[in-house]
């Protein structure tokens, strides 16, 4: 229709791209100015990252990463979920573990980690603790905070309607909680790669972690840059799926802006 | 209702009083795990590495009182308080002017979106070969990374708010740096405070997370250098130490924040 102004949603996003085409010339403008190897321009760290990519050892070390990060998730996710479920609907629970949940969160579990290594060993099964360690307090807060944002009403009717228990917690309770669980997966996943990423450094040769450390090691900033650029792939790619994910299983909170 | 104890339909005590009082069960939880933990120490089920919890409180006690614990801490409580205090700054900063202003959000978007999820961690490497492993690369790594969770909660509080203040303060003739900082620094508090809390927590795993390459006088690199050198005592001292400078900064930064909130309806912040 001409005359008419495009919907912002249709418009090209001109301005976002110039954002990202400014950071990336204020980059090769700074590694020119350098020209110092420790800062390398663009064009070399794109070069490493398609030499990394073509490289299977290299995918082998993000499968790696990627394995063990989403175990660990996996393994938090399932704990916060019983737990925060169970506090959030019992008192007797909640009033045993969210005190201490509430107290332990702004611990940094990572100086649990010698600790985890000496009782699991320096392979993978301790940075799959570490990172189940971290994430499940996140995911705690939010899992008992959904397990609390069942409307009244909702439950009153499914008991009125003679709904078990399991019933109950499948088609009424879930649900209910479902947006809160997504988004303490959102804030879990950045804590994921982190706390894979410091692990790697220390345990065993395996992971991206272990690629930086090693890059570092024979003075190779573009290695290190190349596998940062890897990460926050994975982390956007990782979030954007989740964004999805809410947009397809909470089609009832339409418009709800993340 | 499931009834605690079997029988008693009309007066359960028990449960009425711990009801009312629900401090009494986490505290006797804590103590029954506590306890539990001390009894499979002497009875020597558990490995050496383990220590009984009133072993770890002597050694805590006895390192703390030496200054082995206090000095390092002070290096750690320093550099990750600085981190955080310019990471969380710039970030409440530029959120705020970011939720003001269209076009300079617009600039910041997509780069925000591609960079969050890196963890910042993986460039500390690539940082130390600049500046070495000095207090200025941990403390940029710590900044940079405490500086996301206030910038996006900066924006998201500042979008958020009622746009009739700005009309009546734009009415009233108020200036823009006005509005700015007595309009829409105060309405978007709340919100940059839950991401302040958040960035502490990411300046503390920072912390520690940095000390772990490259030799540093902190926390983090002296538990390190206790498990390498297997003094268990030393590793849980400063275990212990660690959680608590992260229990008293978060403490403390919830009390400035029902300081600041004080004139709100609702004082204390919603949990991250």
């Amino acid at each position: 229709m001409p005359g008419f102004p495009m919907p912002e949603a249709l418009r090209p996003p001109w301005l976002k791209l110039a954002g990202v085409a400014l950071a990336l010339a204020l980059w090769q403008a700074g590694a020119m100015l350098a020209n110092h190897r420790m800062v390398p321009d663009l064009p070399a760290i794109g070069a490493h990252l398609l030499d990394d990519l073509a490289d299977p050892e290299f995918r082998s070390h993000v499968l790696s990463t990627l394995m063990h990060g989403l175990l660990g998730l996996a393994i938090a996710f399932t704990a916060a979920l019983v737990a925060g479920l169970a506090a959030a609907r019992h008192w007797l629970v909640d009033a045993a573990i969210h005190p201490l949940v509430t107290w332990c969160y702004p611990i940094p579990k990572l100086a649990l980690y010698p600790l985890v290594i000496l009782l699991l060993g320096l392979g993978w099964e301790s940075r799959v603790a570490q990172v189940a360690l971290e994430c499940f307090f996140p995911l705690f807060v939010q899992c008992h905070a959904g397990g609390r944002a069942v409307a009244r009403r909702m439950e009153w009717l499914a008991r009125n309607a003679q709904a078990g228990r399991w019933h109950r917690l499948r088609d009424v309770i879930l649900p209910s909680a479902l947006p809160f669980v997504l988004t303490g997966l959102r804030v879990a996943l950045p804590v994921m790669l982190i706390v894979t990423t410091v692990t790697e450094f220390i345990g065993d040769s395996q992971g991206l972690g272990h690629v930086i450390v090693r890059a570092a090691s024979y003075f190779d900033t573009a290695g290190v840059l190349s596998v940062a650029v890897v990460l926050g792939a994975l982390g956007f790619a990782g979030d954007r799926l989740i964004v999805l994910a809410r947009a397809r299983l909470v089609f009832w909170e339409r418009g709800v802006e993340l | 209702m499931r009834a605690a104890a079997p029988g008693g339909d009309d007066t359960r005590p028990l449960e009425d009083f711990l009801r009312a009082h629900p401090g009494v069960v986490s505290l006797a939880f804590v103590l029954g795990l506590l306890a539990l933990w001390e009894g499979a120490a002497a009875a020597r089920w558990l490995p050496t590495y383990i220590l009984a919890p009133t072993a770890i409180a002597r050694e805590f006690w006895v390192m703390t009182t030496d200054g082995g614990l206090l000095v390092p801490a002070a290096h750690s409580l320093r550099r990750a308080l600085a981190g955080f205090a310019i990471g969380g700054s710039l970030g409440v900063l530029l959120g705020l002017l970011a939720g003001a202003s269209k076009p300079f959000r617009d600039l910041f978007d997509l780069n925000q979106a591609f960079t969050h999820p890196v963890p910042k961690i993986a460039l500390f490497p690539a940082v130390a070969l600049v500046l070495g492993f000095t207090d200025s690369a941990r403390i940029l790594i710590i900044s940079v990374s405490a500086f996301y969770p206030a910038y996006l909660n900066a924006l998201n509080g500042a979008l958020g708010v009622n746009p009739r203040l700005f009309w009546v303060a734009r009415n009233a003739g108020a200036s823009k740096l006005r509005v700015f900082f007595q309009v829409l620094l105060p309405a978007s508090l709340p919100r940059a405070l839950v991401g302040l809390r958040i960035s502490l927590m990411v300046a503390f795993v920072l912390m520690v997370a940095t000390e772990v390459l490259g030799h540093s006088n902190g926390l983090g690199a002296q538990l390190m250098r206790a498990y390498r050198e297997g003094e268990y005592g030393a590793m849980y001292a400063g275990i212990v130490a660690v959680a608590a400078c992260g229990v008293l900064a978060n403490a403390a930064l919830q009390w400035a924040t029902r300081r600041l909130l004080a004139w709100q309806a609702h004082a204390g912040v919603p949990h991250a």
